[in-house]
């Protein structure tokens, strides 16, 4: 990433105050950033706003709103364009500093800075709809384990779910896997799946069914869900409120009466769990790690399915 | 914390703080439950610097234009209380609404309701996405799945020229409901007055999709209003709730600058598209889709969120 810095360091250096040969340079850098791995940092991008010409007289600054539209150097101003594009693409967070230098070069009434305007409105926006964000340069910087923790996070709703990381030694699991895989089995419980557990009959069985994926981002994790077949459930008792004026609301709800139909088909979930193993060795570890907290566990019977 | 209790029991003769400062690098550790240092390692984990926080749901404050110190004290608010709690009362089927709490669109218990949609994918441009809708394993809920392609088609040149660089080609896939004819095969609307948000039931994979209405304004001027839905994945369903006023205006999949009310009486489609950067295979079953009222949720009088805090600028300079 250094190499990124010394090279522009390096040209505005040679160029001197005109900065002749700034468009393809730009460019150039833009289309070369991935290479040097530095596309998703923002401090990149405002280092490029620093080739752009100083000074009164460039003709670049767009002061006045009406005659803006008559002004040169458009190019600069949509390379500019692409550049702020091309931050909202690989996911760097825009920052004050880029408002502010962009302001000085380009002046309030240009279309470069109507894009960083768009950049820094939506963003906050567009993120506000995720549960847990998380940027992209800190998504490269995680280990297995961390990236399980993710998505075990994402997959149960609540805060308050219990995880644990169980190791799977070599002298129960044959199995190799390669070191970007997971090999720890990570897992999650949350209470009520607990309190369920402790209520389920030892006499059906319960079952773990097989390697399903999930994508965190960009990756994907493969997890196995430890559940059991579908009861009958016990229809809660309704509770029917006095109105001392004898006046009944009438109102009609549609999604209570549709909302349940899936526990009928469906089971209840115990627990889930990532890992990178595929034997079942590796997953009697985490049944074995289970039976500290579910005591219930001990007297029911296993299946893989 | 109860990941790291494993490591203490087996590895008890180095030190926890040096595992620690390997995996985690001075950040703060959210810890669900339990505090995990004792009275020994308090020491040890003050020098490496690693922090332990309770974690808390997290509350985002919206940013909104208006003064609401100021704003409730004025004869605009009452209007706006007025018109978003109660329903207009002009037709006699929306008089209706106001007994009901929430209104179901769609679900897919039955095969037939499948008909109603239809797919859309990349081979209409020439790559090579493919799509499908089915009823799901259930047989209660629509399985919206497929295999995303970012190959491009052969049309689309892309130049390695840095100086004139073209787009990325990423594939796209959707579902659209069949819009509504009536007479002489004229279009008709749906109307969602009397309804502030819509609460859709999902069990993705984890997937960015949208949420798209398409509103017909009249005189050729349709927009999409989109919104994204950061799916959990895994086996348990997930109820997502919409506002109407959070959709994003959008013209061919991108933002509009001046962001508008849309008109709930003129609203034609519904589509679930799937268009992250992401090649593989996806899957979303869908359970039901339908309306909702939020009565404590308060909206400006433009009925949208995103208001445009650079008017005079952006309005001056024609863009």
């Amino acid at each position: 990433k250094r190499t990124f810095y010394k090279l522009v360091d390096i040209w505005i250096s040679e160029a001197g105050l005109a900065r002749r040969g700034h468009r393809e340079f730009i460019q150039a850098a833009m289309h070369a950033m991935p290479k040097f791995n530095v596309e998703s940092d923002i401090r990149a991008y405002v280092r490029l706003l620093d080739c752009f010409p100083d000074g009164k007289h460039t003709g670049i600054h767009r002061s006045h709103w009406f005659y803006s539209a008559f002004q040169d150097k458009i190019a600069d101003h949509s390379i500019a364009e692409n550049l702020v594009s091309q931050i909202s693409q690989h996911g760097a967070i825009p920052n004050d500093k880029l408002f502010n230098k962009a302001l000085e070069i380009f002046g309030k009434f240009s279309p470069a800075m109507l894009a960083v305007r768009q950049c820094l409105f939506w963003y906050p926006r567009i993120i506000a709809f995720q549960k847990h964000p998380i940027s992209v340069s800190d998504f490269k910087e995680l280990s297995p384990t961390e990236i399980a923790f993710h998505g075990l996070r994402q997959m149960s709703p609540g805060l308050d779910a219990k995880f644990r990381n169980f190791e799977v030694l070599q002298s129960e699991c044959d199995e190799i896997l390669n070191t970007d895989q997971l090999d720890s089995v990570v897992s999650i419980q949350t209470p009520e799946q607990q309190s369920m557990l402790a209520k389920h009959d030892p006499d059906s069985p319960v079952f773990i069914q097989g390697p399903n994926t999930v994508y965190v981002k960009n990756k994907q994790l493969q997890y196995y869900v430890m559940r059991s077949d579908p009861k009958e459930l016990i229809p809660a008792k309704k509770v029917e409120l006095e109105d001392g004026l004898g006046y009944t609301e009438t109102r009609i709800k549609e999604i209570a009466q549709v909302e349940k139909d899936t526990e009928k088909v469906e089971g209840p979930v115990y627990a889930i769990a990532c890992t990178d193993y595929t034997s079942h060795a590796a997953l009697r570890t985490w049944v074995r790690g289970l039976l500290e907290d579910n005591k219930n566990l001990s007297l029911c019977t296993v299946m893989f399915q | 914390m109860d990941i790291l209790r494993p490591f203490v029991l087996r590895l008890a003769k180095t030190d926890t703080t040096q595992i620690l400062s390997k995996c985690l690098k001075n950040r703060t550790v959210y810890a669900r439950t339990i505090s995990f240092t004792t009275n020994k390692n308090k020491k040890n984990a003050e020098k490496s610097n690693i922090v332990v926080k309770q974690e808390e749901e997290i509350v985002r404050i919206q940013e909104k234009s208006v003064d609401w110190n100021r704003w409730k004290h004025s004869w605009k608010y009452f209007n706006m209380i007025m018109k978003n709690k109660f329903a207009s009362a002009h037709d006699h089927a929306l008089a209706a609404r106001s007994t009901k709490e929430d209104q179901i669109i769609y679900y897919f218990r039955n095969s037939g309701e499948l008909e109603n949609w239809y797919i859309m994918t990349d081979e209409d441009v020439g790559a090579r996405s493919w799509a499908e809708l089915i009823q799901g394993p259930n047989e209660m809920t629509a399985a919206f799945r497929g295999y995303l392609n970012n190959t491009p088609p052969r049309d689309y040149v892309i130049s390695n020229d840095p100086l004139e660089p073209t787009p990325n080609f990423y594939g796209f896939a959707y579902v659209e409901t069949k819009p509504f004819e009536g007479i002489l095969g004229r279009e008709q609307f749906m109307n969602f007055q009397g309804f502030n948000s819509f609460k859709i039931r999902l069990r993705g994979d984890g997937r960015k999709y949208h949420f798209e209405t398409l509103c017909d304004f009249g005189f050729g001027d349709r927009w999409m209003y989109t919104a994204p839905i950061y799916t959990n994945g895994g086996p348990l369903w997930q109820e997502v709730t919409i506002p109407f006023a959070k959709l994003i205006a959008s013209i061919d999949s991108g933002a509009v600058a001046k962001q508008r009310e849309m008109a709930l009486d003129k609203m034609s489609n519904f589509r679930f598209l799937i268009r992250d950067k992401i090649e593989g295979p996806f899957h979303l079953e869908i359970d039901y889709i339908a309306f909702t009222r939020d009565v404590t949720y308060e909206v400006c009088e433009s009925g949208i969120d995103y208001y445009d805090p650079w008017e005079p600028i952006n309005s001056n300079s024609g863009m």
